[in-house]
């Protein structure tokens, strides 16, 4: 039987996954752009259970508006990603260093 | 609905505006770049007539309680409208001097004025994420806008993806809450949490996560990572724009979270709070000394203010509240002056933003010398400027408050940080003067620079009324 719970912990791991994935393995920016979208799919599986579990429906709509939202998102940052590409040749996060930190 | 919709008509106007602009520029091409501008500027004026004609009418609640018009929403936006008039205003001196005037700066700076707007009035999570997104991706594309610069688009990549991760952090927080509340309003979240005698670990978990996309926004250590490579590779305009309008916006959704549906849990939120304000603080104060880039050492001031807002939030209740938005007011209002003179900066055409470029300005330009070095000493707390007495005013919240710990560590934190701005005054008056800077005629970076510098040193003679003022503003909240 699958229950709330499963579902929560699902969406948690995901979103550890991603956040795991952002720290850990970084040696490429797109990689680091689908770490951030597990995150964000992470949260939206949250949404979801909790608004299936409670009979409501404005979690699920908000999931809507997350979705059309990290769509913008993503679009706006490959362009970005791009634009960097052509300056300096690669996409590398080692790559993202004349500016320190 | 015509109710609600006049309840929005500032945004309306705002986004209206926008639009035709963007059908002007996508008709005349480049050759629009002038007239965008201007009208941007005509629509912020007429935005600010409106905000001025409704600031009287008694709160309301609109589109199914997701947005609340009040006197705190219309007092923050007016400010708001003010620093992207002023953003905008300093951005076309230096367009027009690199040969990048282009109709799509003005158009994306408004659209993000309107999610920004939406921030402050926002009283729902589904307005408040995507009002948050609406501002988040024009600022993205604004930073990146740099003239074929490496560095500005670097700068981009690093906003997009640590404000990916701040909205990602958010959005978990709100799911978390909305699973324990059932509710995704403000106002029944309030009531829910008020009825729990012990937060469980969903609502821990969640006012944590969205904590943490807040301190990202308003830039709060250690969540502040982005805040001086942003700072100091977008374009020194946008770097100004980031520099006053987004933090107004998030200080307001962050008061509009903390005093409405998450009162209940301020034994939770006041000691995060507390870490954030004391990492910031001495984070700022101590990177800061070393910092040799003008617009990086701006990066980490804000951070530290930030920290200093913070603790009129920690003092809580109204005045605490009050004290933090006038803070926030006469930090904005100096470091607008700050950056009309970092875009002053020019040496044979080129842009120049070490501090050394500085080096005995007052010689040849005594004028921006005199301004920058009233701001430099206002920020670092020097009475009898605005800066003290907004300093002064929140440490007494906290001291009434009974929390002499903080205040005495926020003192001595002011004390180091003041290092770095009276050594600002100091190349400026005593170093050898460096090559003159380029002499360009800007009426409008003129005017925000005098604005600004009057404004610091005008707030001496009525202390108590922009305090006064924060204390109508914010009375709605409590």
């Amino acid at each position: 039987m699958v229950t709330q719970p499963h579902f929560l912990f699902l969406a948690s791991a995901l979103f550890a996954v991603g956040a795991f994935g952002l720290f850990w393995r970084r040696h490429n920016v797109i990689v680091l752009l689908m770490c951030l979208e597990l995150m964000l799919l992470a949260a939206n599986l949250a949404f979801v259970t909790f608004a299936a579990y409670a009979g409501d429906l404005a979690g699920q709509v908000f999931v809507m508006f997350t979705l059309t939202v990290a769509a913008a998102e993503a679009a706006i940052a490959l362009a970005i990603l791009l634009l960097f590409f052509r300056g300096r040749g690669s996409i590398a996060v080692e790559s993202l260093s004349s500016l320190r930190g | 609905m015509s109710t609600a919709l006049a309840a929005i008509a500032p945004e309306l106007t705002l986004a209206v505006m926008a639009l035709v602009l963007l059908l002007l520029a996508a008709v005349r091409g480049q050759a629009a770049a002038r007239p965008v501008l201007r009208g941007g500027a005509v629509a912020l004026a007429l935005v600010f007539a409106v905000l001025g004609a409704t600031a009287g009418a008694p709160a309301q609640s609109v589109f199914g309680d997701m947005v609340v018009v009040d006197v705190f929403a219309t007092a923050l936006k007016m400010a708001l409208v003010l620093a992207l008039m002023a953003a905008l205003a300093l951005s076309a001196a230096p367009m027009r001097l690199d040969n990048i005037a282009r109709p799509e700066y003005p158009i994306v700076t408004l659209l993000a004025g309107v999610g920004m707007m939406g921030m402050v009035s926002a009283q729902h999570f589904l307005a408040l994420y995507v009002a948050m997104e609406m501002q988040a991706l024009a600022l993205y594309i604004l930073v990146s806008s740099g003239a074929s610069s490496a560095r500005s688009a670097e700068a981009g990549v690093k906003y997009v993806l640590l404000g990916a991760l701040a909205s990602a952090l958010m959005l978990f927080g709100m799911a978390l809450l909305y699973g324990a509340t059932g509710a995704l309003d403000y106002v029944t979240i309030r009531t829910v949490l008020e009825g729990v005698d012990a937060p469980g670990l969903t609502v821990g978990a969640g006012l944590a996560f969205l904590l943490a996309g807040m301190a990202f926004k308003i830039s709060a250590t250690p969540f502040h990572m982005w805040t001086p490579d942003v700072y100091a590779g977008a374009p020194t305009r946008v770097t100004t724009l980031l520099a006053l309008a987004p933090k107004i916006a998030a200080a307001g959704a962050l008061a509009r979270l903390l005093f409405g549906p998450l009162e209940p849990l301020a034994a939770q939120w006041v000691p995060i709070l507390v870490v954030l304000s004391v990492a910031s603080m001495s984070w700022a104060a101590l990177a800061g000394v070393v910092q040799g880039d003008l617009k990086r050492l701006m990066a980490y001031s804000t951070i530290g203010n930030m920290g200093y807002m913070l603790l009129g939030f920690i003092a809580g209740g109204a005045d605490g509240l009050a004290a933090a938005l006038f803070y926030l007011l006469v930090y904005v209002l100096s470091v607008a002056g700050v950056f009309a003179v970092i875009l002053a900066m020019r040496r044979d055409g080129r842009v120049v933003t070490e501090i050394v470029e500085l080096s005995g300005l007052a010689r040849s330009r005594p004028l921006l010398a005199a301004g920058m070095a009233a701001l430099m000493l206002s920020l670092a707390g020097v009475p009898p400027l605005a800066g003290f007495f907004a300093k002064f005013v929140v440490f007494k919240v906290l001291i009434d408050q009974g929390m002499w710990l903080l205040a005495v560590y926020g003192l001595l934190t002011t004390v180091v940080a003041a290092y770095y701005y009276i050594k600002v005054v100091k190349v400026l008056y005593f170093d050898i003067p460096a090559e003159p800077l380029d002499r360009a005629p800007a009426r409008a970076r003129a005017a925000v620079l005098a604005v600004s510098v009057l404004g610091v040193v005008a707030l001496l003679l009525a202390p108590g009324l922009g305090l006064d003022v924060a204390r109508v503003a914010v009375a709605p909240l409590f």
